[in-house]
C-alpha cells in the first residue's frame, strides 16, 4: 500500500479498546508489579513487541479515540479485580492517555447511523464514524477486533490489526 | 480449647479473615509497590496534581467498599503500633509531596535548571529540523516544561516511544537528571528515603502481624478456593 510500510501516510491514529488495553496491561505489569495480569496480554508479550508497537504509535502526530472506548476500558479495569482496588490501574490509564496526548471525540448515539450501531455496536460504530470524520486517507484505525477492521475497510477506511504492526 | 472457646474462635476467625484479605494484604502489597517505586527514585509525583499519584495514604490502599473492615481493624487494634504507623506513613507522604512541589517550583523559576532545560530544548529542536516538535501543537510551553521537570523529580530514565516527549527526553534527559545531585534536590531525597524506611518497617510489621493472626485464628494468609469460614 505504501512505498515503505513502516512510514504511515496518515496523520491521525485511531485506537480501539484492544490496543489501548494492551498498553495499559503492559504498563500495569511493569509499573504496578501486577504480574498476574501477564496472562491477559495477547500481543505485547515481549519487550520487543511493546517497543515495536509504541514506535509505530510515535509516528503519528495525533492519537485519538472515543469515550465509548474509554467506557470499555472501564469495564476491563473492573474485571481485573485487584485487591487494592481499581485506583492504581486507573492511574495507569490516566498516565498513558496524558503522556501520549490521547484525544477523545464524542459521537452521540443518535448521531450515529442506526444500521451501523445495530450491526457492530455503539463502540465500534463510534470508531468507524471517527475515521470517516477525519477523512478516508488521513486516518488509520488500529484494533484487535477483526469484525471492526472489516467494517472499517467496507467503509473505505484504512485499518490494521495490531499483529500486522508487530509483524512488519 | 473448650467447645465454647472453639466456637468463639471460629466466629472471630471470619472477622480476622476479612482483616487479612481486605485490609492487611492490600496494604502490604501496596507498601511493597511503593517501596519498588522509591527504590529507583520514582516518586510518581505529578505536576498537574502536585502529589505522588501511585504512593498514597494507607486508607487509599484499601478498596473503598472495604473501609468498614479497615475501620474495625483500627478500632480493634487501637493500642497497636499500626494506628501511629499509618499516621506517620501518611505524614511522610504529605511532607514528600510538599517538598517535591517546592523543588518543582524552584526548577521552573529563573535559575540553572530552567536555563539548562531551555538550552537543551533549543539544541534538540535545531537538530531535528522540521520534525523537531517535542510536543503536540495544542500544548503550551508550560506543559512541556512541567513534564520535563516532573521526569527529573521522578528519576525517569527512558520513556516509551509513544510518549510525546520521549524523543527529547531519551536523548537529553540524562543531562537534566544531574540536577538530582544539587543541594536544591537534597530535601526530596531525604524525604523519599525517610518514607522508604518507614514503609519497609511498616510492611514488615504487618507481615509479622498477619502471621500471628493466621496462627492464632487458623486463617490462611490468602484466600483458598473452596475453603470457607461459614461452617
Amino acid at each position: 500500500m505504501y512505498p515503505n510500510p513502516s512510514i504511515p501516510v496518515q496523520q491521525v491514529l485511531i485506537l480501539d479498546t484492544g490496543p489501548l488495553w494492551e498498553l495499559i496491561l503492559y504498563a500495569s505489569i511493569r509499573d504496578l508489579r501486577f504480574g498476574r495480569l501477564r496472562s491477559d496480554l495477547r500481543y505485547l508479550r515481549a519487550d520487543t513487541h511493546y517497543d515495536a508497537f509504541t514506535a509505530f504509535i510515535a509516528k503519528f502526530s495525533r492519537r485519538i479515540t472515543t469515550p465509548h472506548v474509554v467506557s470499555e476500558i472501564g469495564s476491563k479495569v473492573i474485571k481485573t479485580r485487584p485487591s487494592e482496588g481499581q485506583a492504581p490501574i486507573w492511574g495507569i490509564v490516566h498516565e498513558e492517555f496524558r503522556a501520549m496526548r490521547m484525544d477523545e471525540t464524542l459521537f452521540k448515539l443518535l448521531e450515529m447511523p442506526l444500521p451501523l450501531v445495530a450491526k457492530v455496536g455503539a463502540t465500534d460504530a463510534s470508531i468507524v464514524e471517527l475515521g470517516l470524520n477525519y477523512g478516508r486517507t488521513k486516518s488509520l484505525v488500529v484494533s484487535v477486533d477483526s469484525a471492526l477492521i472489516a467494517e472499517c475497510k467496507r467503509a473505505g477506511l484504512d485499518a490494521k490489526d495490531i499483529w500486522e504492526i508487530l509483524a512488519a | 480449647m473448650s467447645p465454647r472457646a472453639e466456637a468463639s474462635s471460629r466466629k472471630q476467625s471470619r472477622r480476622v479473615a476479612a482483616w487479612i484479605y481486605a485490609v492487611i494484604n492490600p496494604i502490604i502489597e501496596s507498601l511493597l509497590r511503593e517501596q519498588a517505586f522509591l527504590d529507583v527514585g520514582n516518586l510518581t509525583w505529578r505536576s498537574y496534581s502536585g502529589r505522588c499519584e501511585m504512593i498514597r495514604n494507607i486508607q487509599d490502599y484499601v478498596e473503598a467498599f472495604q473501609w468498614p473492615n479497615y475501620q474495625t481493624f483500627l478500632a480493634e487494634h487501637s493500642k497497636s503500633p499500626f494506628q501511629v504507623g499509618f499516621r506517620e506513613h501518611d505524614n511522610y507522604i504529605k511532607v514528600l509531596n510538599e517538598i517535591a512541589t517546592e523543588v518543582f517550583r524552584i526548577f521552573l523559576g529563573p535559575g540553572q535548571f530552567r536555563r539548562a532545560m531551555d538550552n537543551l530544548i533549543a539544541i534538540f529542536r535545531s537538530s531535528q529540523g522540521d520534525s523537531g516538535a517535542i510536543n503536540t501543537p495544542p500544548d503550551s510551553p508550560d506543559v512541556l516544561w512541567d513534564e520535563i521537570a516532573q521526569h527529573v523529580i521522578n528519576n525517569s530514565q527512558t520513556l516509551p516511544s509513544h510518549y510525546v516527549i520521549a524523543k527529547f527526553w531519551n536523548s537529553s534527559g540524562r543531562e537534566l537528571l544531574r540536577f538530582r545531585t544539587t543541594t536544591e534536590f537534597e530535601p526530596v531525597l531525604r524525604a523519599s528515603n525517610a518514607l522508604l524506611g518507614h514503609s519497609r518497617s511498616l510492611s514488615q510489621s504487618l507481615e509479622r502481624f498477619r502471621l500471628k493472626l493466621s496462627r492464632d485464628y487458623d486463617v490462611p494468609a490468602a484466600p483458598v478456593p473452596g475453603l470457607s469460614f461459614d461452617e
